[in-house]
């Protein structure tokens, strides 16, 4: 049981409230609004994998206040040092933490204490750093393991990868991002290497755009509020582009784009015909644009990740 | 697990710990739980449950399943691992050189990591058709039974593993003894072969080899294990065979992170 009176726990209001207190800087936002602010303006659509809005907030706006009184934030602020983490970062120390999360250098000593303790970060004695430690990789385990249709897809995008001297990659949705669940890459790719767990933004990626483009309207719709909310200039940005995404899936089956994310990649993706544990999959690939022009290369990558779809889908007796 | 209302050390952050006690309930079998399943596997109390469930599903660690009313695990759980996977390079050195052994023995090849008292894999790759066993990455896996987990034990330095053995002896007394003497043998083992066996020991159908890498990366030792279904495999087999050419792999990987540095 969490001790009685235990700081943080057991205050009401305290997203907000607790949040504005253990910041030491005079920036006005809450924390993970500065962070989230940052790393998606500054670093998310600069390389793969950085975790974009991997601590994002729920949005504020409709969630009830009365609701608050439920967040535990020392859990939430455990989890914030284990995602303050960044796709480059193999250490971090204790001040790292403190300026990436806004908490006070106490309770981060107390929560990288207790980190350690269990197994999510490995503490270097000589260096007095932290990495993360092996059991965040058991905590997404059983996530995996269930998706059966990455095992299924694996050899077949591998042998896709090796094909188009690129990486081909199998995505989920994870609120306002899209994550790696399977990847492959050709040995000789430039691309700097994607991994399970790699995060995505979601309006300027092609995964994003074929899952917005294919999702039940619902979720879509939910997610678009979201996307809305965060950033409503790059949201009105994207329009066009999300129209086009549509179209092009409706008229060849794949959407396209033309190294808008990151400068030196050409990206193609096509999502799963109906969701599959409840989980739309997108299917991408990336080609390092120094390979040739946009349309050489779209005229080989889009129609055979089209194809590698359906054979998947058939393989999961969709089709 | 029992909840301890007073942890002895006054710097553990007990909320968290039960916060995340709650993620390892859920398994393959368990891909749903309500609050009240997973008070009743933790010994937390409803209320405690939903608090941190709630906290859980905001950071994205656990998805609400409106219609079923439970929770699944969240695709942040993913994210979590990524920078630590994105960091460890020797497994894109290893990963081709690791799928070539799959194929040849047509069972699975597999590098991991201790945590506390279990090995996790950290990449994993299989031969053909080795439908029946299929490892993944973040699969846990114990140490005395094992072995990986033996072959962390007997290259481990004796500050290193001192402190695991305890731990392993604390947790299971009945366990730890009748294992003993397989330790004793995979000592010997590493010290004539360089490698370590376990003969159907964890998984009855799975016979398995493990040796170390023998560089150390980030200070850490890590294992290199195959499997293969028992049946395409006798013992003298295993080490007259697959333990060498796990050997040879190692060996292999080994020279690679030499040139890459």
């Amino acid at each position: 049981m969490t001790r009685p009176g235990s700081r943080s726990d057991s205050r009401p209001g305290l997203r907000s409230g607790s949040r504005s207190e253990s910041r030491q800087d005079s920036r006005s936002h809450s924390r993970t609004d500065a962070r989230s602010g940052k790393r998606s303006d500054v670093r998310a659509g600069s390389r793969p994998g950085s975790r974009a809005s991997a601590a994002q907030p729920l949005p504020r706006s409709n969630e009830p206040a009365d609701k608050d009184r439920q967040f535990a934030a020392t859990l939430a602020n455990g989890i914030d040092i284990l995602l303050a983490f960044d796709s480059g970062d193999a250490m971090l120390g204790n001040r790292d933490f403190a300026e990436r999360t806004g908490l006070s250098k106490t309770t981060v000593a107390r929560l990288t204490h207790t980190l350690t303790a269990l197994g999510y970060l490995r503490h270097d004695t000589v260096l007095r750093k932290y990495r993360l430690g092996a059991a965040v990789l058991s905590m997404g385990y059983p996530l995996l393991a269930s998706m059966h249709l990455r095992q299924l897809a694996r050899p077949l995008m591998k042998a896709l990868a090796d094909r188009l001297c690129g990486a081909v990659s199998l995505g989920i949705r994870d609120r306002t991002q899209m994550i790696y669940v399977e990847t492959a890459r050709s040995t000789d790719s430039l691309i700097v290497t994607p991994e399970i767990g790699a995060a995505l933004p979601m309006l300027s990626t092609a995964i994003g755009r074929a899952w917005l483009s294919h999702a039940p309207a619902h979720e879509r719709e939910a997610v678009l509020n979201q996307l809305r909310l965060q950033d409503p200039d790059a949201f009105a940005r994207a329009q066009p582009r999300l129209a086009d995404a549509r179209r092009d899936l409706e008229r060849q089956g794949y959407c396209a784009n033309r190294a808008e994310w990151r400068p030196e990649v050409y990206g193609f993706a096509v999502p799963m015909c109906q969701p599959v544990g409840s989980q739309l999959f997108v299917l991408n690939c990336g080609v390092p644009a120094a390979q040739g022009s946009f349309a050489a290369i779209e005229k080989q990558a889009g129609p055979q990740l089209r194809a590698l779809m359906l054979d998947i889908e058939r393989m999961l007796g969709l089709r | 697990m029992a909840p301890r209302p007073h942890h002895p050390d006054p710097a553990f952050a007990t909320t968290l710990a039960h916060g995340l006690s709650l993620l390892q309930c859920f398994g393959i079998g368990d891909s749903v739980l309500s609050n009240k399943e997973l008070a009743e596997r933790t010994g937390l109390s409803p209320a405690t449950v939903s608090r941190l469930t709630y906290t859980l599903a905001a950071r994205g660690l656990l998805r609400y399943d409106a219609q079923l009313r439970r929770y699944r695990l969240g695709s942040t759980t993913l994210a979590l691992g990524y920078p630590l996977l994105a960091t460890l390079r020797i497994r894109q050195l290893a990963r081709p050189l690791m799928k070539q052994l799959a194929d040849e023995i047509d069972g699975s090849v597999s590098l991991g990591l201790r945590d506390r008292t279990q090995m996790v894999y950290v990449e994993t790759s299989r031969g053909h058709d080795a439908m029946a066993f299929r490892p993944d990455i973040g699969a846990t896996l114990p140490m005395l039974p094992t072995a990986i987990g033996r072959a962390w034990l007997c290259t481990a330095l004796p500050r290193e593993s001192a402190p695991v053995l305890a731990a392993l002896r604390k947790a299971d007394q009945a366990e730890f003894r009748g294992q003993a003497s397989a330790l004793g043998r995979a000592r010997e083992e590493m010290a004539e072969f360089g490698f370590c066996t376990s003969r159907g020991e964890w998984q009855s159908d799975i016979h398995a080899v493990a040796a170390p890498l023998p560089t150390r990366i980030d200070g850490e030792v890590m294992v290199f294990n195959c499997g293969v279904l028992g049946v395409r495999m006798t013992p003298s087999k295993l080490e007259r065979q697959m333990g060498p050419r796990l050997l040879r792999m190692v060996a292999k990987v080994e020279a690679a992170l030499r040139r890459s540095r």
